[in-house]
């Protein structure tokens, strides 16, 4: 708690500029279901079960801060991936609406992406090599399974997928901007 | 060998009910089921692969676990390994049960066991039909479903509008809603479920229309091609879902949901038919027209439109076709002319029509042309507008100028209106201006006026008729000439009645009888009242008797004049005078500069007439206010708006406010106050006084003058000499002598008294009447007489005080004079009445005379005053008189 509490500077470092856009992206997140669940307003009383529609499972038991990352960066990759689905399956099923919903929709996968090129700046070293777009492991079986209304459901769970992993991106990024800055200033 | 070993491999022998069975291991695998269109599919196992001679799928369909349906699929041997598929077609309305299917294999009379899916499946919760697209007007009806062991809370509706919705519930599994869709969904409407454990799942709809687009009309622009148009009705832009596809004559339209569709054709002089068809999920339309396309020409805009000859008032306009095939066509083009202010459209007609002539244009003048065309056999509609060209006329010599004048003694101011930009043809260099007597056109001066100026001065003989004549010029000439006959004497406006008018909305609106004089038309023109008069003028045509004046100079509150004239071939002559307000504004301020005047109790009130730039509305009186220190409030008021004074009588002598205050259409303006206080009459008195002293005195002097000068006689009279004692005989013959002697000096006596009592009645002031008819004794100084003035009291005749006095025997005497006793009056005291005839007449005739009556109070001292004269006494010098002074003791001979 203290610790997010400990606001980096945006410009200062890159670790404080990906901590700053990572909380961005999750309070971006938090206002796209908002948007969502007024307009599908039956999703306000829907709680999904617990399973995670992204995971990322570390190799080493007890991963260093720049495993996280790379595992973060993996979800949120997985995370655009379903993002993309859905932007692409809401226009078959809807059109453009050009709401603040869609506004909102698009100010998300930008952000995303650009977090993502963050992440990857800050752990990418001569021996890997991450990439940045969507990683896109969902099918008809998976989103389109339930018709219309179960993409309805399976849309809100992709949108508090985003919710956690954003917040978590938050906070494995600051780790890492502790750790650096505080080696840095030593 | 090795084949029938492997088909030994396809079965197993399984014992059941103490029978041995072969179990065919050959079977489906893989099995999925669509929820929505009830798709069966499934693979081959593995070990089918070795059939050569084809296999069998035997299906069941249940319906509440009961069988409803059988079927079954043939597989051919170069089916086996790839995927197989079933599809149930219910010919029953949707049926809120659970369904189930089962398959197997079946193969040389051995099957495979049965495969069973259904739904829904454990932890499912199932709403059907799903993503439906459903008519507007339809009913549809949804089905929730669930496995055993959880039950159904609730199911409704969500995003749709529609009130007519039916909630069934026909076990704890099953649950159906029934709507009635009477309106469009906004977008995807919802029917959801909810499990009593929480879990939710749904199915998603959509209600709108099947196409219903109408009005197809189909033309040609380039008659190579076909361009049809239609109305796309309602919903044609909506959910995805129901995008509408269109072809025309069979062909597909690239962008039809804007109503639009082109394609090439052979077009031909022959109708036809042309189908649009429009299809969407919920239906399929088609619309017709029936067109010979030779005479639904639309024709595309003239091209290059250009002036080919630009002359001051007409153009000759040319222009090209992008399509050759209008060369042959009978057309005919609207050439549209604007600059700005007006628009005109002028029409041209001809085979392959590629030019036109703009007539009636204003020299040196701005113009938007543009142009379109139409067949002008078989005319379909017009064409497309050209793009618009700027051109411009050519210059010319200015348009005639407006002229009037204004006369006042032998100044002459001749003004003539700014020409407009379309009247100047070009840019004015100045103006000429020219005149001479009628009589001697010959004698012509003129002289140069500059373009800045519009008017001239000239200082005319006022008996003489001028003619003045004023041109403009410009670089291409100088413009027709304008002339106007200068009267020879001033416009006689002596007779001419000026009425009043009131404007309205900012202008004057007038109208006047026709004048048979007014040859050609009339001339209205128009000044403020006071001040510099720079006058305006408007021209009304000969047919027109009423106009309405508008001017940007008017102002509120500024009374102006206005001039009829009717215009003639000679000078103008004026008919009509009007004078008012543009708006009447409310007079501010103190208004009047207050003067006063005291007049015994009376006080007028004055003031300076009010000039005309004050009066900002007209006054139609005034009201003298006047209050006193009680607060008493009291007026006067005139209705006469040239009154300069108000008097306020009746005043007492206070402190007074006088108040004067203008009446306009806005009520009272322009209050002006004054406090006076009211002297008392001090000066009057003062004056009445003196006078009184002043007769007092002469009167005293003209007695002591008098009474000096007869001194001796008054003294012998009053004093008679007291004789000595006559010792002798003479005493006793003297006093028949003494006698004699004594009655003339009685004569000389009356004589001069009668002179006193005209002295004293010059200063005598006015004394009330005591009685009401006098006229006997009421003295007229004119023939009529004074009138509304109290009568003097002057009496013909002395009334003696004496008592019992008697006429003396041998004088004459008043025809009447008798004492009575008055019975109402102390009658200690003897009322007097007397009666005087002018003529003298005797005795019976006086009881006819108006009597005077005078009472006494006791005793009254005589005073001069109460001795009166009249001139009629002058009038008879030879009269008797009884006239006695008590101060001058008459010796009277007593008749007894």
């Amino acid at each position: 708690m203290a610790e997010q509490e400990e606001q980096p500077i945006a410009g200062r470092s890159l670790t404080g500029q990906a901590v700053a856009l990572a909380r961005l992206l999750h309070h971006e997140c938090t206002s796209l279901l908002r948007l969502y669940t007024e307009r599908e307003t039956f999703l306000s009383s829907y709680t999904p079960d617990g399973k995670r529609l992204v995971s990322a499972s570390p190799e080493s038991e007890e991963p260093s801060t720049e495993e996280q990352v790379h595992l973060l960066h993996s979800a949120l990759r997985q995370c655009l991936g379903l993002l993309h689905r859905v932007i692409q399956k809401e226009e078959e099923e809807w059109g453009k609406l050009e709401d603040e919903y869609e506004s909102m929709r698009k100010n998300v996968r930008a952000r995303l992406e650009h977090l993502l090129y963050s992440t990857k700046g800050l752990v990418e070293t001569d021996g890997t090599n991450l990439e940045v777009t969507p990683d896109n492991q969902c099918n008809e079986e998976t989103d389109g399974s339930g018709g219309v209304f179960g993409f309805k459901l399976w849309t809100y769970r992709v949108l508090l997928e985003l919710i956690h992993w954003s917040d978590h991106a938050a906070k494995t990024l600051h780790v890492l901007h502790t750790e650096r800055e505080g080696a840095e200033e030593a | 060998m090795i084949a029938w070993l492997l088909l030994l491999s396809l079965s197993t022998t399984s014992t059941q009910d103490g029978q041995e069975n072969s179990v065919l291991r050959c079977g489906p695998q893989n099995v999925t089921l669509d929820y929505d269109s009830f798709l069966l599919k499934w693979e081959d196992d593995l070990s089918c692969s070795v059939i050569r001679d084809g296999l069998v799928y035997e299906l069941q369909l249940l319906i509440a676990d009961k069988p409803e349906h059988n079927g079954e699929v043939v597989v051919a041997p170069a089916q086996i390994g790839s995927t197989h598929s079933w599809k149930w077609i219910s010919h029953l309305p949707s049926q809120c049960a659970r369904h189930s299917v089962r398959l197997r294999s079946q193969y040389n009379n051995q099957s495979s066991p049965w495969m069973q899916k259904t739904l829904p499946d454990q932890g499912e919760i199932l709403v059907l039909p799903r993503d439906q697209i459903l008519e507007v007007g339809s009913t549809a009806t949804f089905c929730c479903m669930v496995p055993d062991g959880e039950s159904i809370k609730t199911m409704f509706l969500l995003k749709y509008k529609g009130t007519n919705v039916t909630t069934t519930k026909i076990s704890e599994h099953v649950h159906s809603l029934i709507v009635h869709l009477d309106q469009e969904s906004e977008n995807y409407s919802d029917v959801q479920c909810e499990t009593t454990k929480g879990d939710i799942n749904g199915a998603s709809f959509h209600a709108s229309y099947p196409p219903d687009d109408s009005d197809l009309k189909c033309e040609t622009r380039d008659l190579e091609s076909i361009d049809c148009f239609w109305n796309v009705g309602r919903a044609a832009n909506e959910h995805p879902a129901m995008e509408r596809t269109y072809q025309l004559q069979g062909s597909s339209c690239i962008n039809g949901r804007s109503g639009k569709c082109s394609q090439k054709v052979k077009v031909d002089a022959a109708e036809r038919n042309w189908t649009l068809t429009a299809t969407n999920r919920l239906g399929k339309l088609e619309i017709h027209d029936n067109a010979d396309l030779t005479k639904r020409v639309h024709m595309v805009a003239p091209d290059k439109v250009a002036a080919s000859t630009v002359n001051p008032r007409n153009i000759s306009l040319k222009w090209s076709w992008t399509v050759q095939k209008y060369s042959n066509l009978n057309i005919t083009c609207q050439v549209h002319v604007s600059d700005g202010n007006s628009n005109t459209k002028t029409e041209s007609i001809g085979v392959g029509l590629t030019a036109a002539v703009i007539k009636d244009l204003i020299p040196h003048w701005g113009y938007d042309v543009r142009v379109r065309c139409g067949t002008a056999q078989h005319f379909w509609k017009w064409g497309d507008w050209s793009k618009s060209v700027k051109i411009r006329t050519k210059g010319d010599v200015p348009d005639a100028l407006d002229v009037w004048m204004k006369v006042k003694e032998d100044q002459t101011v001749i003004s003539w209106k700014v020409p407009l930009a379309n009247q100047s043809h070009g840019e004015i260099f100045d103006y000429k201006v020219s005149w001479a007597k009628t009589k001697d056109k010959n004698q012509s001066n003129q002289t140069n006026v500059s373009r800045s100026n519009h008017s001239l001065t000239l200082t005319l003989d006022p008996s003489e008729e001028y003619m003045v004549t004023v041109t403009a010029r410009n670089i291409n000439g100088s413009s027709s000439p304008s002339t106007i006959i200068i009267p020879r004497c001033n416009l006689d406006t002596s007779k001419v009645k000026t009425s009043w008018i009131s404007g309205s909305n900012g202008s004057f609106f007038l109208s006047w009888p026709d004048s048979p004089n007014a040859s050609c038309g009339y001339i209205v023109d128009w000044c403020p009242v006071f001040g510099n008069c720079s006058f305006e003028w408007m021209k009304v045509p000969p047919n027109r008797t009423r106009t309405t004046i508008f001017s940007k100079n008017f102002e509120d509150g500024r009374r102006y004049l206005l001039s009829i004239y009717a215009c003639t071939e000679g000078a103008a002559v004026l008919l009509q005078r009007r004078e008012g307000y543009i708006r009447e504004t409310k007079i501010g301020g103190e208004l009047f500069k207050l003067k006063y005047k005291q007049e015994d109790s009376a006080v007028e009130v004055s003031w300076e007439p009010i000039p005309l730039e004050k009066q900002t509305a007209s006054i139609h009186g005034y009201i003298l206010y006047y209050q006193d220190k009680s607060g008493n409030v009291f007026n006067v008021s005139t209705d006469d708006p040239e009154a300069t004074s108000l008097t306020a009588k009746n005043l007492n002598i206070s402190t007074y406010t006088f108040t004067v205050t203008a009446s306009t259409a806005f009520g009272l303006c322009g209050n002006s106050s004054i406090s006076v206080t009211l002297n008392p009459l001090a000066d009057q008195l003062i004056m009445l006084i003196l006078i009184s002293l002043g007769a007092v005195f002469l009167i005293l002097s003209v007695s002591t003058i008098i009474c000096y000068r007869h001194w001796a006689c008054i003294k012998h009279k009053v004093y008679p000499p007291i004789p000595k004692p006559v010792l002798t005989d003479q005493w006793l013959t003297l006093p028949d002598e003494h006698t004699s002697h004594r009655l003339h000096f009685d004569q000389s006596y009356y004589r001069e008294v009668l002179d006193i009592p005209k002295l004293h009645d010059q200063f005598r002031p006015p004394q009330p009447v005591v009685g009401q008819d006098y006229k006997p004794f009421t003295f007229s100084q004119t023939p009529k007489g004074y009138y509304n003035k109290p009568l003097k009291k002057s009496q013909p005749c002395l009334t003696l005080p004496t008592t019992g006095l008697t006429s003396q025997p041998g004088l004459p005497s008043s025809p009447i004079n008798g004492v009575f006793p008055n019975p109402s009056y102390n009658p200690s005291y003897n009322l007097v009445l007397q009666s005087v005839d002018r003529e003298f007449k005797s005795g019976p005739e006086v009881h006819e005379g108006i009597p005077f009556i005078r009472s006494f109070s006791g005793y009254q001292r005589q005073s001069p005053d109460e001795t009166f004269t009249t001139t009629e006494l002058d009038e008879y010098p030879n009269s008797p008189i009884s006239c006695v002074s008590t101060y001058i003791l008459l010796p009277q001979k007593t008749s007894n």
